[in-house]
């Protein structure tokens, strides 16, 4: 069978005109695509025009993830790894591997040209980024479409178009949804085109003639503001101003102090959010014209802009808020001429109101929880839509049901403020159980390393309701054994328990606010006598998988190295 | 069976452990001694999972043992342990007996030779302090299993030693007095 991306790029003028008829707009493959009859029929395995090799350009649970869905479409899918990753999951599971030589992630997972070169070798007709690495590279998937590889993404101008936050932000002004208020200077009245009243770098004072400006701009924001600088970031440049009377000394502070942050004194003013959520919006597009959202995932629950915890749905959302919301991030997405997976990211302020803050251009982490809800498989449609099928759903045909909570495992020291922590995955035991799924990128014996991520797992639990939901994932978590590295379960555990967690009432610094404690209790006696069974190797014994010299049997790594065999599934 | 003794970070004092088996024909049955006080333990789980029964109650546990270190995973938490062999008490630190079957003193754990307070050719009473190491910020002194004397030192002050490592030879006196 060839593969439909290997077929004649030009259509026959004396055929029928088999393409969709608004195939001007749309990618060079989709455009051989031949339409269905009903865009409702199931993709079936062997479809003349379906990939047959996929490669996974990505390590860990997401390219473990992504090689399932693609073997469950009956597509071969390709690995590639790093050195250190010879003996990782994602590479005992795909069907083909290939080395990248390197141990660094700029050596290895980053080199888009390598990883074309080995797509091209090995047959692969599409190539699947995950996220993180080349996900969001708007010239990886051009040289993907330069070397007649399907990228399993939005096209390569979206992704840049979107990727530059400012010129999105435009963009979602354009088409009128709604964005953070803010003034910079540039957006003045028309005779002060051309003058940035907070733009002058040297002298810290704002110009009296501005200062008007300045002033008549933060009434039409409204009260409380921040002042950010330009250049900003880590909050340096950044002042909260409450009141009118305190404007323009703040204004005055923070360029002064940008400017020797920076070396650029510009500065704009936002309007402050008090207490946001940070609530998401899943999008999935066709090269059709077909556009849905799949509903929100609430992602406040973060610790140093690191989403922890997520959910869906949002504690917050009103039914009514939750479909001005999807409307308009669909509306976004036709906007732009969005296709493939992609997550409008929101702020939620107190009163209800939404922002729109940036589109991000790839599979989001925490998709399980959408997947979860809606019972529909978002790396499924990746694939499809990539492969020029139409959206196998409408809008009406989705539903959100029940409550999804997701947690994701990472090895760190929450005892060390968080530090990765490293070493051999003695014991890795993830919980089972109804509605319970767990992501892993590792396996029991495996290596956590230096190189990449920290995280181990995504633990997801389903229930009718939050409540049951929220138990359900403090049952698994208490049951979700790793002996050999640090990791945050108990952290999450408590934070299950916390009283604002339960309540549903948190916000995007409720970890900031409320730092959940992981004290280091005493051992209870029944640890104790775990620890002496296991010192003294009785426990092996008392199995009867000791051999003469009292180790146990299938231990050949040393004396006293497994004192119980627990089986991983 | 071996008595260990049990410390942790989260524990104020280290805890003394002894694990017999009363019943050789109900090898799953321990009677677990944790400084004097005996807990009745049934062992058990296969390919599912291990458990500790105690009085009925069933206990879920997955534990490891890595060198020194024992990891214990219990209750939805882990906690961990470094063991060591008991000996009678001294004040200011632990104390571990050379290995009570041979003449030789080894290192119990990978550190550093602190201090060697004896040298070729000399004789000590059981229970003499003979070498002092350090290892993971801990000093432990390699007391004398018996009284005897020293046939040869193989380790100096400052020395990095690794597990098992011979630190010095002994030769027993002719009325051997054995420390445990």
């Amino acid at each position: 069978m060839v593969p439909f991306h290997t077929r004649s790029k030009k259509t026959n003028p004396n055929e029928p005109n088999r393409t969709h008829r608004r195939s001007a707009a749309l990618p060079r493959a989709s455009r051989l695509v031949r339409p269905l009859p009903n865009r409702y029929v199931p993709f079936a395995i062997g479809a003349a025009n379906m990939f047959q090799k996929i490669l996974v350009a990505n390590r860990g649970e997401i390219a473990v993830r992504v090689t399932l869905a693609c073997q469950q479409m009956g597509i071969r899918a390709v690995a590639v790894y790093s050195e250190p990753d010879r003996d990782a999951l994602h590479v005992a599971a795909a069907d083909e591997a290939h080395l990248l030589e390197g141990m660094t992630p700029s050596e290895t997972y980053l080199r888009g040209d390598r990883i074309i070169d080995i797509a091209r070798s090995c047959g692969a007709a599409a190539v699947h980024p995950g996220y993180g690495f080349l996900s969001e590279n708007a010239d990886f998937a051009q040289a993907c479409a330069d070397a007649d590889l399907t990228f399993i993404g939005p096209k390569p101008e979206v992704i840049r178009a979107l990727g530059d936050k400012l010129s999105a932000k435009k963009t979602f002004e354009d088409i009128g949804v709604p964005v953070i208020p803010s003034w910079s200077g540039h957006q003045s009245p028309k005779r002060q085109r051309g003058v940035r009243p907070t733009a002058d770098n040297g002298s810290a004072a704002v110009p009296p003639t501005h200062a008007n400006d300045v002033q008549s701009a933060a009434s039409r924001i409204g009260y409380a503001l921040l002042v950010k600088a330009a250049a900003g970031g880590g909050g340096r440049g950044m002042r909260l101003v409450e009141r009118e009377s305190d404007l323009i000394g703040a204004v005055e502070s923070a360029r002064h102090e940008a400017g020797a942050a920076f070396g650029d004194s510009r500065v704009f003013l936002e309007k402050y959010l008090v207490r946001p959520r940070h609530v998401e919006i899943q999008i999935l597009a066709d090269a059709h014209g077909n556009v849905v959202h799949l509903f929100e995932r609430e992602c406040s629950i973060q610790r140093r802009h690191q989403k922890i915890i997520e959910e869906s749905p949002s504690p917050a959302l009103t039914a009514d808020l939750r479909q001005r919301m999807g409307e308009a991030a669909v509306t976004a997405a036709r906007a732009v001429g969005y296709t493939n997976a992609g997550t409008v990211e929101c702020m939620v302020d107190e009163a209800g109101n939404f922002y729109f803050l940036e589109v991000n251009t790839r599979l989001q982490v925490e998709h399980p929880v959408t997947e979860m809800v809606t019972q529909q498989d978002l790396v499924r449609a990746q694939i499809l839509i990539a492969a020029g099928e139409p959206l196998p759903f409408a809008q009406g045909d989705l539903t959100q049901t029940g409550h999804a909570i997701e947690a994701r495992i990472y090895a760190e020291d929450p005892g060390r403020n968080f530090m990765p922590s490293i070493g051999t995955l003695h014991r890795y035991s993830p919980p089972t159980g109804p509605n319970i799924r767990v992501d892993s990128g590792v396996a029991q014996g495996g290596e956590v390393g230096v190189h990449y991520d920290a995280m181990l797992a995504k633990l997801i639990v389903w229930g009718v309701c939050r409540t049951e939901a929220r138990l359900r994932l403090a049952w698994a978590l208490d049951r979700f054994i790793v002996l050999g590295v640090k990791t945050n379960i108990e952290f999450l555990r408590n934070l299950t328990a916390h009283p604002d967690f339960r309540s549903g009432n948190f916000h995007a610094q409720f970890l900031d606010d409320r730092p959940i404690i992981t004290d280091r209790e005493a051992p209870p006696e029944d640890a104790l006598i775990a620890a002496a069974v296991t010192a003294s190797q009785a426990g092996c014994r008392a199995r009867g998988v000791a051999s003469t010299d009292g180790r146990p049997a299938h231990d050949n790594a040393g004396p006293w190295r497994l004192g119980h065999a627990w089986r991983v599934s | 069976m071996p008595k260990v003794r049990l410390r942790s970070t989260s524990l104020p004092e280290p805890v003394d452990a002894e694990v017999l088996r009363e019943d050789q024909r109900r090898p799953g049955t321990l009677r677990v001694v944790l400084d004097g006080t005996a807990h009745e333990v049934e062992v058990g789980g296969g390919a599912g999972g291990s458990w500790l029964m105690l009085r009925g109650r069933i206990v879920p546990y997955c534990a490891i043992r890595e060198g020194d270190t024992v990891l214990v995973w219990l209750g939805g938490r882990t906690y961990e342990f470094s063991v060591v062999r008991p000996t009678p008490r001294r004040a200011g630190g632990s104390v571990a007996a050379a290995a009570a079957a041979g003449t030789d003193i080894t290192a119990a754990m990978p550190g550093t030779v602190l201090k060697v307070n004896v040298q070729r050719g000399d004789s000590f009473a059981a229970n003499a302090a003979l070498i002092v190491m350090e290892s993971m910020k801990m000093e432990m002194t390699l007391a004398a299993p018996f009284a005897g004397t020293v046939n040869e030192v193989s380790c100096k002050p400052g020395e990095l030693v690794e597990v098992g490592r011979v630190l010095a030879r002994l030769e027993p006196a002719k009325r051997d007095g054995n420390a445990s």
